[in-house]
């Protein structure tokens, strides 16, 4: 019988076992979620300062009425399109830079290690760039 | 299975605290980023004063054994100067569009937000890419 065909990516390459309580940490994330955004959810809507609204009323985006502008987060085309490719930045230049918001500015910042200080320089100038001249272009 | 409910409830409280604080919003996001609110950037720096006290406590118990029964430790970054920078204009770039990052994607899983799993798949797919670029990264 014939071996199925595989890759080898070194990435992947490891004993899950060993970071078992990583995901024990994901799946405690994934019920804080739900016990404060659905069993103990804040009725009152997201107060944004005015300058946001004014901002977001030039772009046709209504004043938040839940988390995410329902805009922007919809499954169809093309807005499905743009989640997957934000996801795909997210997910590669967060393991590329071995950490994300909470990894470097959080904990890299707080242990004093100048990595992370290059890494939080990179995550906010693409954060300052793109909110300022990418998603200008998205909403109604 | 006891063994693991530490980093349950941890978890928990990462994304109880991702959602109360409103972190998990793309408008708040976007606020931050066009400077119209010290929301967002207060919260970021309160974390890190309280991570910095919590650290300066658990520095005091090294050498002592942690949860896993090995010594506890601050590990240090490998070195690097390329990726850090570089890797996080990218992950930049993808949070200043979609205004969220990868903690606030799985606690709004948690609420039954279908978008946040179209973005969990799409950063599924750059750690597989990641993977298999990563020796040819700079």
């Amino acid at each position: 019988m014939a071996k199925p065909a595989t890759i080898n990516i070194k990435l992947f390459n490891y004993d899950w076992r060993t970071s078992r309580w990583s995901i024990i940490f994901t799946v405690g994330v994934i019920i804080g979620g739900f016990m404060a955004g659905t069993l103990f959810a804040n009725p009152e809507p997201i107060q944004l300062s005015q300058a946001t609204l004014d901002m977001l009323a030039q772009r046709n985006i209504a004043p938040p009425t839940q988390f995410n502008p329902p805009e922007i987060f919809t499954l169809n085309y093309p807005n499905s399109l743009l989640l997957l490719t934000s996801g795909l930045l997210i997910g590669f230049g967060t393991r590329y830079a071995a950490g994300c918001t909470s990894g470097h500015a959080i904990t890299g910042l707080s242990t004093l290690q100048l990595q992370s200080v290059y890494a939080v320089i990179g995550i906010f100038a693409g954060g300052l760039l793109a909110a300022n001249f990418i998603t200008p272009m998205l909403g109604g | 299975m006891k063994r693991y409910l530490p980093y349950l409830i941890l978890g928990n409280l990462f994304g109880y605290g991702l959602i109360k604080s409103e972190v998990a919003s793309w408008y708040r996001i976007q606020e931050m980023f066009n400077f119209q609110s010290f929301h967002m950037s207060g919260i970021i720096l309160s974390a890190i004063v309280t991570a910095f006290i919590g650290v300066t406590i658990l520095k005091r118990f090294t050498g002592k054994t942690s949860l896993e029964g090995t010594n506890i430790y601050i590990p240090q970054k490998s070195p690097g100067r390329t990726n850090y920078p570089l890797g996080g204009f990218i992950f930049g770039i993808g949070w200043g569009i979609i205004g969220l990052c990868p903690g606030p994607i799985f606690a709004l899983i948690g609420t039954g937000f279908l978008a946040a799993g179209l973005l969990l798949i799409g950063s599924l797919l750059g750690t597989l890419v990641y993977g298999l670029t990563k020796e040819r990264l700079p």
